[in-house]
């Protein structure tokens, strides 16, 4: 087994010299970070007091660093926290749809046939409207609710993973591992999970990565378009919306903070999806 | 050619049929009483009764799907529960909107994203294009309503140059729309901007590491005259055709920018249907960009195939 020891060397090897991938990552520890342990780092209750109302929409000031709400609850608390909602509803969103689009794409690459059309039909159709859209028409039809967001964008994940995954099965039913095992009147199920599986993992995880990030754009999205969600949770999207009426006011703090959280985890997931992809296609 | 040209059409034809039945299911019957989805728990059951009636949601499913398939064909989609009018008339007057917006944002971003991907393909791996290619991404991956926020509050509030809603005085001249369109423009402009600066890239270093390049370099032409002739013009050229694919992301981009900037336009029907529960609009709303998705992969493929000539005299023979 040296070959694939001595790829992982050289995929490591592309990672730990690409500077992009080490500043998204960095990025992305500091949000994972805030998600988890969040409430500990935070000045203030993310959910506010009721004696915070007198204290509403102040500019940034040393009490608080980010200003305050419509609510008068701290900004900077709210942003902190906030990282829990998105990373959580995409991290599970994306898992859901890269099991199911795997399951999917071992079956369909492997036996072909009248399966594989049908569901190459289904996926054009399904591509043929925005995930936003289609979420939306979901979420319209089922009523908002996070449950409802993880499942619309995991099955709507399911078949474009299961199209990349299809490919990569179909180069390897080719190779004579494959039909050492045939011959060997190995079940079909075995095949599929222990023999071909692991050698189409690379291809899932650069596939889950490039999601994760579409996952979480979206789900930002529909949070913004009031999709999906409790009030009550610090959600970055919800919080933009809820005050970019107030920035013709000039109160432009409870919408630039998030907007900014926003912009760097994004930006810092992809940077690791990149570095990933490149390191595992090159 | 024109067999590949009639498959391609029957392909487009048979994925619009599936996609009808998917935009059916999500608005008859994942609903499940449509009636009382819209009327809200507190409605009397003979109110409830009398709008499945009105709205025909009491036949059953395959009753209503031909119906509506039916009709549809012949440019009838039923009326907005919410507006009371056609939901034809409605999505035509957005559809203008939408495409007004979508066409400052291609007149902006296609010459800048194409010169973008050429320089960078030409300093392959110099910092020109390391800057180009995770500027690119980054911008590709910001979601539109973030960076319109800050263009608004740049732009619109501190600075004063643009207004911060996209829809123009009753009667504008076509200089004012405009202005009033580029704010809007620039989120979709930079969400398009990494992805057909990536590909133009591609495609540019495909050409300079083709062989016909090396030999043209080789015979002795001027560098300059080699970019112009064998490596811009073999690139490009299909490059034109992949922009036409991205009118399906541009859609879903639509939707939160004219939210954000309170334009009327397709995206901001679709939202408002979908928060009203106006199924029919939703419907028809989905249905249409469905169609103009499959249209412009449709007419890309078609260029796509007509611009290149191994494909185009490829196929004659």
């Amino acid at each position: 087994m040296t070959v694939p020891t001595t790829s992982r060397v050289q995929r490591w090897h592309v990672i730990r010299r690409s500077p992009t991938f080490w500043v998204g990552a960095a990025i992305t520890l500091v949000w994972v970070l805030s998600a988890i342990f969040g409430d500990l780092l935070t000045p203030y209750d993310p959910l506010g007091t009721p004696q915070d109302v007198l204290n509403r929409l102040q500019p940034p000031s040393a009490a608080n660093w980010f200003g305050t709400d419509e609510l008068g609850r701290d900004v900077l608390s709210r942003v902190i926290v906030g990282a829990r909602q998105v990373l959580t509803v995409s991290l599970a969103a994306t898992v859901i749809g890269t099991i199911l689009g795997t399951a999917l794409g071992l079956v369909v690459g492997y036996y072909g046939g009248l399966v594989d059309d049908i569901i190459g039909r289904i996926l054009d159709a399904f591509l043929s409207i925005p995930l936003v859209i289609t979420a939306m028409l979901a979420l319209a039809a089922l009523g908002p609710n996070t449950f409802g967001v993880i499942l619309v964008i995991g099955l709507v994940f399911t078949p474009l993973i299961a199209k990349t995954v299809r490919a990569a099965v179909l180069a390897e039913r080719q190779l004579d591992y494959v039909t050492a095992a045939q011959l060997l009147k190995e079940s079909s199920f075995y095949i599929l999970f222990v023999e071909i599986f692991p050698n189409v993992t690379n291809v899932i995880i650069v596939e889950f990565t490039v999601r994760l990030g579409y996952a979480i754009f979206t789900v930002l999205a529909l949070s913004f378009l009031g999709f999906g969600l409790e009030p009550s949770i610090p959600d970055w999207g919800l919080a933009i919306s809820q005050h970019y009426q107030y920035l013709t006011g000039n109160i432009w703090w409870p919408v630039l903070f998030p907007a900014l959280a926003i912009a760097s985890l994004v930006v810092g997931i992809n940077l690791v999806a990149d570095g990933i992809a490149q390191a595992f296609e090159n | 050619m024109s067999r590949y040209v009639l498959r391609r059409i029957g392909l487009a034809l048979i994925t619009l049929l599936l996609l009808s039945m998917l935009v059916f299911i999500g608005t008859q019957l994942l609903p499940g009483d449509v009636a009382r989805r819209v009327l809200g728990p507190f409605a009397t059951a003979e109110a409830v009764e009398a709008l499945n009636a009105r709205l025909g949601t009491d036949r059953p499913l395959v009753v209503q799907y031909v119906d509506w398939v039916g009709s549809a064909l012949q440019g009838d989609l039923g009326q907005s529960i919410t507006f009371s009018r056609p939901v034809t008339e409605l999505l035509g007057r957005a559809l203008v909107n939408s495409a007004k917006l979508a066409t400052v944002a291609f007149v902006i971003v296609v010459p800048l994203a194409l010169a973008g991907g050429v320089v960078a393909a030409l300093r392959r791996g110099k910092l020109t294009d390391r800057i180009i290619t995770v500027g690119g991404l980054s911008a590709t991956v910001i979601p539109e309503f973030v960076s319109g926020i800050v263009l608004i509050i740049v732009f619109a509030i501190i600075l004063d140059w643009f207004p911060s809603t996209a829809t123009p005085p009753e009667g504008a001249g076509f200089l004012t729309q405009v202005h009033s369109l580029i704010l809007p423009a620039i989120p979709l402009v930079l969400v398009l901007f990494g992805y057909i600066a990536r590909i133009t890239r591609a495609g540019v270093i495909e050409a300079i590491d083709a062989d016909y390049t090396r030999t043209a370099i080789l015979k002795g032409l001027p560098r300059g005259r080699v970019i112009r002739r064998d490596v811009l013009r073999n690139a490009l050229l299909p490059t034109i055709a992949v922009i036409a694919s991205q009118v399906g992301y541009l859609i879903g981009g639509l939707v939160v920018v004219e939210v954000l900037f309170s334009y009327q336009g397709i995206g901001r029907l679709i939202f408002d249907a979908s928060q009203k529960k106006d199924f029919p609009l939703l419907a028809g709303g989905v249905l249409v960009i469905g169609v103009a998705f499959q249209v412009s992969m449709l007419l890309a493929d078609l260029a796509y195939s007509w611009l290149n000539p191994r494909i185009r005299v490829g196929a004659k023979s």
